[in-house]
């Protein structure tokens, strides 16, 4: 195993020498990705269980962030989103123009959603735990992707699924509670373009 | 037969049209809440089903406004079938004020607060606060309530067909001598 202190420069470095290099074998050192995460390649989506109404599914449409995979040192990995509150689409022009008012997510008193991890800890052969900072709704509150990697170890383009939950009551976003339960359910799923 | 009284035009009309619109939230409600599965028509077709609601309310006010100063038609034989038809009227009157009533009270009380605009925009307010029990209990109400208005429907539709042939289809049903 290489073990090395590479200075944050170098790593940034061999990042967008990998972002430039196609496909092909990589030594352990050199394993690093750093890629922007856009709609073309990552899909944002949303779950939400409720009481005489089936789960509500919606998508993100709008999104910018970045990704930095160190393979070798999964902690050192890093993630930030900054997700445009307008942009959630639920299938149907009436349900999501109910979902931006004021009676639920309120995209003009917050039109942002921000995630920056924190943490990151390998849990498997495939399997990262990534805890970040999200704030939403005005508030901010750790949460905890499970991200599950598909692609085989030095495969290209990498994809991945993360998915993790928040009780919408820690942020303060109670509407249609308790006929729309407080677990929102969130997968995010990437692959392809820069990856 | 030929002085015997007739409903008015209006009387027709809104009868006519009022029943459309009752039918019409019947297979809404059918539609939203047991066969459409996507999710964006399936919240479209709430908001259709409540502006039909109260389009039909809007009718029957209207109707039982008419009614009121109406010469009634002659009473129709057997006296039992007659007596059936008149509780049958008197029922349905009833069903179609009161379901939209609680079909308006049930989306006051919801916690969802959806906003109701009768077609897409007038503004329904809210005629009560918000409470979970009070919205539970008239849901049920309004369900209930809704299918007993399909089997009055079922029975008033039997009555006026089985009664073709003395003239009391046609005296609702179109214009001219009865
Ligand atoms: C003639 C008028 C109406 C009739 C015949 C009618 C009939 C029904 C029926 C039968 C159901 C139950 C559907 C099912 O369980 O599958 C229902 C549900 C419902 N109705 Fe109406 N309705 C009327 C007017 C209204 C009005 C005026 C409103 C509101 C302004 C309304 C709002 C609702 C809502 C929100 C539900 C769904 C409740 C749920 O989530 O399960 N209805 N209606």
């Amino acid at each position: 195993m290489v073990k090395c202190r590479r200075s944050t420069l170098m790593r940034t470095a061999l990042g967008l020498v990998l972002l430039t290099m196609s496909t092909g074998p990589l030594s352990a050192a050199a394993d690093v990705l750093s890629a922007a995460i856009t709609p073309a390649n990552t899909r944002i989506g949303f779950t939400i269980n409720g009481i005489g109404w089936p789960q509500t599914k919606g998508i993100f449409a709008a999104f910018r962030g970045r990704l930095r995979v160190d393979f070798a040192n999964p902690a050192k990995s890093f993630v930030a989103v900054k997700i445009q509150a307008a942009s959630v689409d639920a299938g149907g022009s009436s349900i999501t123009a109910y979902i931006r008012s004021s009676a639920m997510l309120d995209v003009a008193q917050h039109p942002v959603v921000d995630f920056r991890s924190t943490s990151v800890r390998r849990t498997g052969a495939q399997t990262v735990a990534l805890t970040g900072l999200l704030s939403f709704f005005g508030a901010v509150h750790p949460v905890t992707f499970t991200v599950r990697v598909l692609s085989k170890p030095g495969q290209r383009p990498l994809a991945f699924v993360a998915t993790g939950a928040i009780q919408r009551s820690a942020f303060g976003f109670n509407s249609g509670q308790p006929l729309i339960s407080d677990t929102a359910r969130i997968t995010i799923a990437s692959i392809g373009r820069g990856l | 037969m030929s002085d015997r009284p007739r409903w008015s035009r209006a009387q027709r009309w809104s009868h006519q049209l009022s029943g459309a619109v009752i039918l019409a939230a019947l297979v809404s409600a059918i539609a939203m809440n047991r066969l459409v599965s996507d999710q964006g028509l399936r919240f479209t077709l709430y908001q259709v089903h409540k502006t039909l609601g109260i389009v039909a309310l809007v009718l029957v006010l209207w109707r039982i406004g008419l009614r009121w100063r109406a010469v009634l038609p002659e009473p129709i034989s057997p006296a039992w079938q007659n007596a059936l038809s008149i509780g049958t009227h008197r029922l349905l009157y009833g069903l179609i004020f009161v379901i939209p009533l609680t079909g308006w009270a049930l989306i006051s009380a919801s916690p969802l607060k959806i906003p109701t605009r009768i077609f897409g925009l007038l503004p329904l307010p809210d005629m009560l606060p918000t409470s979970l029990p009070l919205y539970l209990a008239l849901l049920k109400a309004h369900a209930w309530l809704g299918w007993a208005l399909g089997a009055v429907l079922v029975l008033h539709v039997s009555g006026a067909l089985a009664h073709i042939r003395d003239g009391t289809f046609a005296s609702i049903w179109r214009e001219g001598k009865g």
